[in-house]
């Protein structure tokens, strides 16, 4: 049945939206940590990318984690001559993280979560009145 | 005028005959025809339901599944037991309006 398929389809959604913010959570958690030693290389941004796949057994398209890869972006250089993983001249790389742009992506996901979470509400609330015509 | 009568009586006993057959006697065919054989059914799946939702409630205990299965799960065994006691509920009292009518 088509409204069930929703629900599951949605519930799918919610999965892989709770992927992303635990990604975005890593990378706000890391957004300052550098390396161990002056050769060591900071934390990298991870960015999570989204994929639609065929579920067989519902029949229906749903959204899945393709994968979370590594933002290639520049680190960022500060210079902190006292830092334990300064280089030569003083500098210190700094994670690629934007704590910014983290915001933004988590406010994006936390939308779309509610989103699915919308349509579960109103497929549910069908089904269940749907099933009050017999009463 | 004997004539008369017994030939009535025949007519309507063959109509009563052919309208007799189905009928509403209860038929013992295969489950899924009978309405003890739907609810029959319709409970062993709504018992499943349930179950599936109890198990992966105690996956999610130990944290081998997520909060949205278990929610998944119980919302499914939910809506499979309104419908089998909305179902009940409308053939009993079918079944008692039947009972109840003045012969």
């Amino acid at each position: 049945m088509d409204l069930s398929k929703s629900l599951e389809i949605s519930a799918a959604a919610m999965r892989a939206q709770g992927t992303r913010l635990r990604v975005i959570s890593e990378n706000l958690a890391n957004a300052d940590t550098t390396g161990q030693t002056p050769d060591d290389l900071p934390y990298r941004r991870q960015v999570v990318a989204f994929r639609s796949i065929f579920d067989r057994a519902l029949g229906a398209e749903t959204v899945e984690v393709a994968g979370i890869t590594e933002d290639p972006g520049q680190f960022d250089r500060r210079y902190e001559p006292g830092h334990p993983s300064a280089d030569d001249e003083g500098y210190v790389l700094y994670p690629n993280v934007n704590t910014l742009v983290e915001m933004m992506d988590m406010r994006e996901a936390q939308r779309s979560y509610e989103a699915n979470l919308n349509a579960i509400e109103v497929a549910r609330s069908m089904l269940t009145r749907t099933i009050e015509l017999l009463r | 005028m004997i004539d008369k009568i017994s030939d009535a009586a025949a007519a309507y006993s063959n109509a009563a005959g052919k309208a007799g057959g189905p009928g509403l006697e209860a038929r013992d065919g295969a489950p899924g025809e009978s309405f003890g054989g739907l609810v029959r059914e319709m409970i062993s799946d709504a018992a499943a339901a349930g179950a599936h939702g109890e198990d992966v409630a105690a996956k999610a205990m130990v944290g081998q599944a997520d909060l949205t299965e278990v929610v998944m799960a119980v919302n499914n065994a939910e809506l499979t037991l309104q419908t089998v006691v909305a179902i009940r509920d409308k053939v009993i009292e079918a079944y008692q309006e039947i009972v109840r009518m003045p012969i």
